[in-house]
């Protein structure tokens, strides 16, 4: 069967098996055969991927297991989605405490990448609300993994990519709120300074912050600045209504340096114009891409990829300024370019990428040599400052660029588990 | 609402409870043959959905005693819905060799659903009303080489279904036939179905036809101009289709 992953850089001939129960699935783990585990393959570049190995799917295991009211804990199957999961808890007064910007990402997927959102500096990572998990290993083990059992493990396996074992359930603890709704409030910035002291102001009193910026044109950095918090709102909320979809890959990337211009510059107008404050529904506010599916398609055939990175605070500002000259420059342009700040919250997990700094994320279309020199400049910047990639959005980082960023990926190795490897693990790991 | 569902543990049926289960008042009784599965199945219902009632049990599917004496018990309320979900996805080239898997696959899919069918119509008519509707599939349309040995079963579900529409006709007992094209479920979890109709998006359909008192509800509904066109190609071209 086919496997793409989101950046649809490459397709794979994987072989996909979908256990239906937990016997099924010690199964399949236990079989001998080296595998990976797949969620909704939403991770842009190759942790997700095999080769044309085994990928054991999720997709039959999601359901939900208990829900207590009094304490907010959710337990569940690792192939839930966040969608389904913010769909029938919104309403009853739960929300996910921390989500990221696509809500089609399983339970699973989002512990093996350690997920970060909007409001970091308030809630963390995904894995600071994961309070325990089962995981099943190659041995036929399933180990229970929390705080105060099996903590190595279970660290290990928060942004572990996977490659510890197959997350089977999760307890995670959901945040209470009164309904589905986020008042927000939207100001456009002139410069990467002003975007700063933004950031800086909103920490004390707004949960979530980002910002969307430009990067194609010699106005390179100005953008706008979007902030929120739960509403106390009640009003209920209907559920999603069917989406828009591309339908197909077309021939050609749409993505070229005049469409880029005319989208960064209608972009920036149109927040500008609808700057100020508003109530969103956590739809709008969290997931404003997933109404239109497979999105990913307007690259055409070559594919895209994005680049994360995050640079301690410290220099920052400097840094960021320099990227995007070269970004600029490079006409390589971006189609959503995203500026945010990170909170000082410690890492949940051994090679969790979040951590205190800044973090930049910019979507490439393939153009092939062009695209890696691009990156390989940028890589200099980012590495000289003390910074990393993100390993769930990457999918050409050198080995050496993955050893600085993960400090921890020694004490990592001796948690792995000898039968799982995965496209990105071959390439800077093993 | 009170609903019973056998075989709860498939994804289509699951997927139909969890629709049942957003309208106020929904009761299930839920059946299947492994309790360890269906406590799983009906812990999601619940988790979801804290008000609703769910009540298990479990029954051997081709014990035709068994399956009676439940249909009697639970037809000692009134009933609104029935939904007869079992079936497996036969491997026809096994099927053609290996004739103890044949006859059991037979009896899963055939005798087991006609034995529910049969002691739970028994319970609406009882009560003089109820919607009962089985799954059988496009592929009892039309019989085709690599699938008549699951396509015969669902032909008979078919014509077991139209046999007691005509018996119950003009009373408030309706009777539904189910044919899902393709769908992503675990059955299918072997087959490429990355292109299948969705169990939620089957099992949508299938709940409105249900309330409408359709006979025959196709899912997605497109399958009912497919399969009609499927049915008049002449043979002479027909044999030489390869799907
Ligand atoms: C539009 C968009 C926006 C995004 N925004 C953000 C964002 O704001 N912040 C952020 O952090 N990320 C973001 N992401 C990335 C995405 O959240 C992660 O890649 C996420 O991990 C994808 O989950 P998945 O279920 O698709 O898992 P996959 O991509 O299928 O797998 C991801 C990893 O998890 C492992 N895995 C999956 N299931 C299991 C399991 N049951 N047991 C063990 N390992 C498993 C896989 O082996 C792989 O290493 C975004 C992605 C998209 C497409």
């Amino acid at each position: 069967m086919t496997l793409t992953a989101w950046g649809r850089l490459r397709t794979n001939e994987a072989k996909i098996s979908e256990p239906a129960t937990l016997g099924d699935l010690v199964g399949r783990v236990a079989s001998g055969e080296q595998f990976l585990g797949l969620g909704l393959a939403r991770s842009y570049g190759d942790v997700g991927t095999n080769g044309d190995g085994v990928s054991i799917s999720s997709a039959n295991l999601n359901k939900m297991v208990s829900f207590d009211p009094e304490s907010g804990l959710l337990t569940c199957e690792a192939g839930l989605t966040l969608r389904d999961i913010q769909q029938t808890f919104c309403n009853r007064g739960f929300m996910l405490p921390v989500t990221p910007g696509t809500s089609f990402v399983t339970i699973g997927g989002a512990i093996a990448n350690d997920v970060h959102g909007k409001n970091h500096h308030f809630a963390g990572t995904f894995g600071d609300h994961v309070v325990e998990f089962d995981l099943v290993r190659s041995d036929g083990s399933i180990t229970t993994c929390s705080r105060n059992q099996n903590e190595g493990l279970f660290r290990a396996t928060i942004g572990g990519l996977g490659l510890t074992g197959f997350i089977a359930r999760a307890t995670i603890r959901l945040a209470r709120v009164a309904g589905g709704w986020v008042e927000t409030e939207t100001i456009a910035y002139g410069n990467l300074g002003e975007f700063f002291s933004l950031a800086d102001d909103s920490e004390a009193d707004w949960q979530s912050t980002v910002s969307w910026f430009d990067c194609s044109t010699r106005k390179a950095g100005r953008g706008s600045f979007l902030r929120g918090n739960p509403s106390g709102s009640t009003d209920p909320l209907a559920a999603a209504s069917s989406s828009l979809a591309v339908p197909l890959v077309p021939p050609i990337s749409l993505i070229n340096k005049l469409s880029l211009d005319a989208f960064n510059i209608g972009y920036y107008h149109l927040k500008k114009a609808t700057s100020g404050k508003a109530r969103m529904n956590y739809r709008e506010f969290y997931y404003p891409l997933d109404s239109i599916q497979h999105w990913n398609r307007v690259y055409g055939p070559k594919g895209f990829y994005q680049y994360q990175s995050v640079v301690p605070r410290r220099d920052g500002a400097e840094v960021t300024k320099e990227m995007l000259q070269i970004i600029a420059r490079s006409s390589a342009g971006s189609f959503l370019g995203v500026l945010k700040t990170f909170g000082d919250k410690q890492p949940a997990g051994l090679l969790s990428f979040a951590r205190p700094g800044v973090t930049l994320a910019l979507d490439f279309p393939n153009r092939g040599e062009a695209t890696e020199k691009l990156f390989a400049k940028l890589d200099v910047i980012v590495s000289e400052a003390g910074g990393c990639l993100n390993p769930s959005k990457d999918a050409r980082m050198s080995r050496q660029m993955f050893e600085a960023g993960f400090n921890r990926l020694a004490e990592f190795g001796q948690y792995r588990d000898p039968n799982i490897a995965s496209d990105f693990s071959r390439r800077v790991i093993d | 609402m009170r609903i019973v569902i056998s075989a709860a543990t498939s994804a289509i049926a699951h997927q139909c409870a969890l629709a049942w289960a957003r309208m106020p008042g929904a009761e299930f009784e839920l059946i299947a043959r492994d309790v360890q599965k269906l406590d799983g199945f009906a812990n999601d219902i619940i988790t979801r959905h804290p008000a609703v009632k769910v009540h298990q049990h479990i029954v051997d599917f081709e014990d035709a005693q068994a399956i009676g004496a439940l249909a009697q018990k639970l037809g000692e309320t009134p009933i609104d819905i029935v939904l007869i979900a079992q079936g497996s996805l036969t491997d026809q080239a096994l099927a053609q060799t290996d004739f103890n898997y044949l006859k059991s696959e037979l009896g899963l899919n055939a005798v087991s659903s006609m034995l529910f069918a049969e002691s739970f119509a028994e319970q609406l008519a009882k009560w003089g009303k109820g919607k009962l509707a089985i799954i059988g599939s496009v592929a009892g349309d039309r019989g085709r080489a690599s699938n008549y040995a699951y396509g015969a079963t669902k032909a008979a579900l078919a014509t077991f279904a139209a046999g007691l529409q005509q018996r119950f006709a003009g009373s408030s007992v309706s009777i539904s036939i189910i044919k899902p094209g393709p769908t992503k479920t675990p059955m299918t979890s072997g087959l490429n179905n990355s292109k299948m109709a969705s169990a939620e998006s089957v099992a949508r359909v299938i709940v409105a036809g249900i309330e409408a008192r359709k006979r025959v509800i196709y899912a997605p509904k497109q399958w009912a101009l497919i399969m009609f066109v499927v049915r008049l190609i002449p043979f002479a071209v027909f044999k030489r289709l390869n799907f």
